[in-house]
Formats: structure tokens, sequence, C-alpha cells
């Protein structure tokens, strides 16, 4: 059987960069905010209504696992992996923004207008959740070891859902693999690090398309992408060596 | 890429928000080894504090909702429903109050230097 010779960064915890440097403190129990009882058995059987995945799967094996597949129907050409990883991510971009419209019970909605979407993006100023105030390293992530995208995902699920967006509206995207983003200081491509995946919230439109509020593709808080132009976007990031580095049956390794 | 339910923090991780935000006691004993049970730090408290704050304050009633009801209605004309409203709305407005004065700060650290 082929295997993939990707180096996937299986970690306890979670990063968008660098990996996980917390500071060691110990928290009792009794400073946790109970917003509910945790069930451990009945939360690690359940599974994620909108992929059909155990609920705490590890997508880096997901991913593995299905880029096994698209090698073996591509005969390991990096090309052809590239080109149907592309039409595997679009096809199923379409297939969510096929699914019909929830119901909206009584001031709630079931989709957000472009305001609505802009005014969600910008609230984050207002919070501590917002990355890019100027206190925030020091206070957060004083030795940089941290991308924060899992924090900022998980304020703009929250923030959507208690002003009102219904919950079958609200998405993460991940994008899984390693990345190296660039940020533009005077339009100069600047290299912020390495990540091993980045996600974001996506939330459904009025138009039926899936948007991301994602403060780090537009930091001047303006613009909120479409999936697919989210996608499009980070993916060039993707090392695509590192990506399609395969071992193939005969033990040679193939990169493309 | 992955589309998944709103719940899921990050790839790899089982840290989910319904089992509190920043750890889970695995094996009980009372505290959140940093280790192996803590997924997050002071980032995810803060962030918590500020939801707590939005329950307690965000009103039917506010801009802020995307369906909000009816100002003019007599449920949003209370004394209590309109001192959430203006309550959040101060808040927020003090939140970028805040922002403002911390780049205004750093902005001035650039231009004075030392002479």
């Amino acid at each position: 059987m082929q295997k993939i010779a990707m180096t996937l960064g299986i970690l306890a915890t979670i990063a968008c960069q660098h990996g996980f440097a917390a500071e060691s403190r110990r928290l009792t129990v009794g400073e946790m905010p109970s917003r509910a009882e945790f069930d451990a058995e009945e939360h690690y059987s359940r599974i994620d209504s909108t992929n059909g995945l155990p609920i705490g799967v590890d997508l880096y094996q997901a991913k593995t696992n299905e880029l096994g597949d698209i090698i073996r129907a591509s005969h390991g050409n990096g090309d052809r992996v590239e080109r149907a990883v592309i039409k595997r991510n679009l096809d199923l971009i379409a297939k969510m923004e096929a699914l019909e419209f929830p119901n909206a019970p009584k001031n709630r909605v079931s989709a957000l207008n472009l305001k609505q979407r802009i005014k969600t993006l910008q609230a984050i100023e207002a919070t501590t959740a917002y990355d890019d105030r100027t206190d925030f390293k020091s206070k957060y992530d004083p030795k940089g070891a941290f991308g924060f995208c899992f924090g900022r995902a998980y304020y703009y699920a929250n923030e959507a859902g208690l002003r009102g967006l219904v919950k079958e509206s609200i998405k993460k995207v991940f994008i899984v693999g390693k990345m190296e983003p660039h940020s533009p200081l005077f339009r100069i491509p600047i290299p912020v690090g390495t990540w091993q995946f980045h996600v974001a919230t996506a939330v459904r439109g009025t138009d039926g398309k899936w948007y991301v509020l994602d403060n780090h593709y537009d930091k001047s808080l303006k613009e909120v992408p479409t999936v697919t132009e989210w996608y499009n976007y980070y993916r060039k990031y993707l090392d695509s060596k590192e990506e399609y580095k395969i071992t193939m049956a005969d033990g040679k390794t193939r990169a493309h | 890429m992955f589309f998944t339910d709103p719940d899921k923090i990050g790839a790899s991780s089982n840290a989910c928000n319904e089992e509190g935000f920043y750890g889970t006691d695995i094996n009980g004993d009372g505290f959140i080894d940093s280790s192996t049970e803590a997924f997050y730090n002071e980032y995810f408290i803060d962030i918590d504090r500020y939801f707590d704050k939005m329950v307690e304050n965000l009103s039917f009633c506010s801009p802020v909702r995307y369906s909000p009801i009816d100002a003019k209605s007599s449920f949003c004309q209370s004394p209590e429903q309109k001192r959430k409203v203006e309550s959040w709305t101060d808040y927020v407005r003090w939140q970028r109050v805040l922002l403002e004065h911390l780049r205004s700060e750093e902005a001035l650290k650039r231009v004075s230097g030392g002479g």
C-alpha cells in the first residue's frame, strides 16, 4: 500500500503557527466557564453534521486518507493530483452552496446580507479577540507561538450566533497542510511564519453562497470573501512540494 | 479543505465549544493539566468574558441583532430592555475608544524616539 510521506504535525494541541507553546499554568476546573457539562463519552462519539466525520476527527489524518485515494487515481502525477485536489475542494464548496436554507425561528435569521456580514467582520475590533490591538502580542502571544486563527474563528462563530444567525448557517472552514503565508507590508509580501492549517468561520449569505469572516484575509476589515475566493487566496501558500511528496509502493519518493 | 460544524476548534484537536473553552479535566483530578488537558491560554478566557457580558446585555431589541424586535414595541420600551440596549452600545463604544487610544499611544511611541 502506498504511503504518504508527509510531516503531519499531529500534535496533542493545535496552533496555526509554529506549534503549541502554552505557558504552564494549572487552571482549576472551578475557573472554567460552565456553559455545559462536558460528557467525554458522548462528545467523542458524536458525528459532525456537516461532514459526517467524528467531531474530534484529526483533519490531518482525514486529509491523508483522501489524498491517498487521489494520488492512486492520479498515478502519482503531481500536476494531476493538484488539479484533482482543487476540483475536490471546489466541488465541496458547490455542494455546500446547494444546501437548502434552514428555517429560522422568530428573531433569528437563516442567512446574512452584505451589510450584516461586514458589520460582523468589523465587530472584532471591540473585543479582546482582535489580534491587531497593540497590546495583543504582549498579553497573549509574547513568544509569537500562535497564529490564533482558531481563536478568531471561535470568536466569529459565537458572535454570529449570538447576533441571531442560526447554527446551520455557521460553519468552520479548514485548509489543512503546511502553509507559508505572507502579509503585505507596503505592498511587499512578507512571510509571517509557517502554519499547519488555517481555519475561519463561514456564514451563509442571502445569495446562498458561503462567506468567510476572516480578518487575516483583509486587515482593513472591509471585505468578506466567498469561500472560493478565500480558498484561492490561501491555497497559493500551501507548500505543494511537501503536500505531494509521495513514497510510492516501490519505495521511490516522487515529489512534485 | 473541510467544512465542519462551528463547534470544532482546531484541525487535530478534540476541543469543542461545549466542553469549556480552554481545557477539559479529562482525568477528573480537579485541575487542567497544561501539557495534556489545556488547549488555550488567557486569550480564550478573555473572549469568554466578553461573551458572558454579551449574553447578559445583548437585548433582543438591540440593533446589533440581525433581526431585532421593533424598537417601538412595548417590549423594547420597557426600562430593562432600554437599559440593556444602552449598556451594550456603551460597552462597544468604549472598547473602540480604547482601541483608538492604544493605537494613538503606539503611534506616539514611534514618532518620539529618545534624543
